[in-house]
């Protein structure tokens, strides 16, 4: 057996965090610039994690990479702590940092997500990690990323209004539901992920950090604190967020949040809230810290 | 404005190192292709002013480099030497080839409109013939739809496409796609209109109403057209000058009527007879 073979089997299974310091760094490194360039998509070396491409491997990423023995973190997954994707990125977040995950989002410093915003209020200090499929706004009509980035440079966004003018036309108002394009700091139009439109203003000017990743596709986005967040819209086709009167929440009756439907039978909808530790905290329910284990 | 609009100075696109034969200033050959090195010169010294209002014609047959000269000079591609000046985006002629991306697309955005051959290369097909007008108005930064589509709708209602505004581009036919594109290339009001044979394939009595409706709009704006055809009656009914290419050089140069009545270059006899 070579000196090095028996390194390797006294050597931990894996660093704190799972990933090596080399791979943390050229994350850390991405997320700099990012956070430097606000809106501007960063491309990095996007390592293998224990995850497929597409469940997140971009934002696990970014979470290993930042997180510190101080930190709790919490893991959504459209709005929903007890998901199978949320539960299974919370375990394995905390079975290779031993970190204390919460439910309670005033509590977290990092908050794992896909798809949604927390209702709650964020505070300074806090950092929302978004998984994002699509970085690029401009996808849905450039194929090519090498004209997208040109086009990217020199803010040519025409064709992305011209999507919103047709989407006018076609039904009388914008009907985009996710991935509503959002100009940040005046200058880069970026790709917000799914986040319903609900959580867009939460955004403008938000004290914390949200960081986007995007594993499979290799890129790190960003919008730091207190940066201007504004959804594309016409002089008269203003940006509208969902519109939800008549409706209220099953559970805790609330009309000021983002309420996802449930089908009942017969084939109506009841409408919950999205974000079920808010609907929870809104029932005088406690959100409790978890270690890693959930049962 | 006294002065010429654009000025096209000894343009010349090769695609290849090229030699010292074919670099020498005097070279001569029957093609465009060297018969030393194999270079291909698209175009070879190839010189003119455009006046303010003028509509000035480029003629020649297949591949004398006629669409190659409209892509240069709607900055698709770059010459490999010589310059074009353009005279009306800074103070005097200024070659554009000092100018950055950011100016080239204002250029491109609000001073020249391009109607090309093929309506695909300019327009979206999945896209309506109005979004393909308002696309301009939206890069120039308006965002009012009500605004744009009166504005779009007047201009689709010149070009006698009232009521298909909202139809996509794609369900339309070739002679209405071509007038969107007049549409979508004069909406910014630009100065300077490039048509790359806008009635090639066209019926007969599309033709004549196209052509028309492009000397309204030029008596109408004002503007400087570029218009580059084979047909030497679109030539005689549009253009007051004109230039004759052939393998990329030009063969001659003068008025539509001298061209035509009392043609010098052997080719240039050829086209004519040809012609008539």
């Amino acid at each position: 057996m070579t000196e090095m073979q028996a390194q390797t089997r006294e050597a931990p299974a894996y660093p704190y965090g799972y990933l090596d310091e080399f791979m943390k760094g050229s994350v850390r490194v991405a997320i700099l610039k990012a956070v430097c360039i606000p809106g501007y998509q960063v491309p990095y070396v996007s390592e293998e994690v224990p995850i497929a491409r597409g469940y997140g491997s971009g934002g696990l990423q970014i979470t290993l990479s930042i997180i510190g023995r101080e930190d709790r973190f919490k893991v959504i997954d459209e709005g929903d702590d007890e998901t199978v994707n949320a539960q299974n990125l919370r375990r394995m977040i905390g079975t290779v940092t031993g970190n204390v995950a919460t439910r309670d989002p005033a509590r977290a410093t990092i908050i794992q997500s896909r798809h949604k915003v927390p209702e709650a209020p964020l505070a300074e200090g806090q950092i929302v990690v978004l998984q994002s499929a699509f970085p690029d706004a401009l996808r849905f009509f450039e194929r090519s990323e090498a004209v997208s980035r040109q086009m990217h440079a020199e803010g040519d966004y025409a064709k992305l209004w011209l999507r919103l003018y047709e989407s006018v036309i076609d039904h009388g108002e914008i009907m985009i539901g996710g991935r509503y394009p959002v100009m940040v700091g005046g200058r880069y139009v970026l790709d917000p992920t799914h986040v319903p439109r609900w959580d867009l203003p939460m955004m403008d000017n938000s004290p914390a950090l949200f960081l986007f990743g995007a594993g499979r596709e290799k890129r790190i986005y960003a919008i730091p604190p207190y940066t201007s967040v504004v959804p594309l819209g016409f002089d008269d086709h203003p940006f509208r967020v969902e519109q939800q009167e008549g409706r209220a929440c099953l559970l805790c009756q609330s009309t000021d949040s983002f309420l996802a439907p449930v089908l009942r039978m017969g084939g109506a909808y009841d409408w919950v809230c999205s974000d079920t530790a808010y609907c929870r905290a809104r029932r005088g329910e406690e959100l409790e810290d978890a270690q890693w284990l959930d049962q | 404005m006294a002065g010429p609009v654009i000025r096209a100075e000894r343009l010349s696109l090769r695609h290849g190192k090229g030699c010292a034969l074919c670099h020498a200033p005097d070279f001569v050959a029957e093609t465009n292709i060297c018969p030393q090195c194999g270079t291909v010169w698209a175009l070879r010294d190839v010189s003119f002013d455009v006046m303010p209002g003028e509509v000035f014609g480029i003629v020649g047959e297949s591949g004398a480099g006629k669409s190659t000269l409209i892509d240069i000079l709607d900055f698709a591609r770059d010459p490999s030497d010589g310059a074009i000046l353009y005279a009306p985006w800074k103070e005097g002629l200024v070659p554009v080839h000092d100018a950055t991306a950011q100016e080239r697309r204002y250029l491109r955005s609000f001073e020249i409109g391009v109607v090309h051959q093929n309506p695909r290369r300019n327009l979206m097909m999945g896209v309506s013939a109005g979004g393909n007008v308002v696309e301009r108005m939206l890069a120039a930064g308006n965002r009012h739809i009500g605004e744009m589509r009166g504005v779009a709708g007047d201009m689709l209602d010149h070009m006698e496409l009232a009521g298909r505004m909202d139809l996509k581009t794609g369900t339309l036919s070739m002679g209405m796609r071509q007038r969107v594109q007049i549409a979508r290339a004069l909406v910014n009001s630009p100065k300077v209109l490039l048509l790359d044979e806008p009635t090639t394939g066209l019926d007969l009595s599309v033709q004549a109403r196209t052509l028309d409706l492009i000397r309204q709009v030029h008596r109408r704006l004002g503007l400087a057209i570029i218009l580059v055809t084979h047909d030497w009656s679109v030539l005689r009914l549009m253009a007051r000058r004109a230039i004759v290419l052939k393998a990329g050089r030009v063969v001659e140069r003068g008025t539509v009527a001298q061209l035509m009545e009392d043609p010098q270059a052997p080719y240039t006899q050829l086209l004519v007879s040809s012609a008539l």
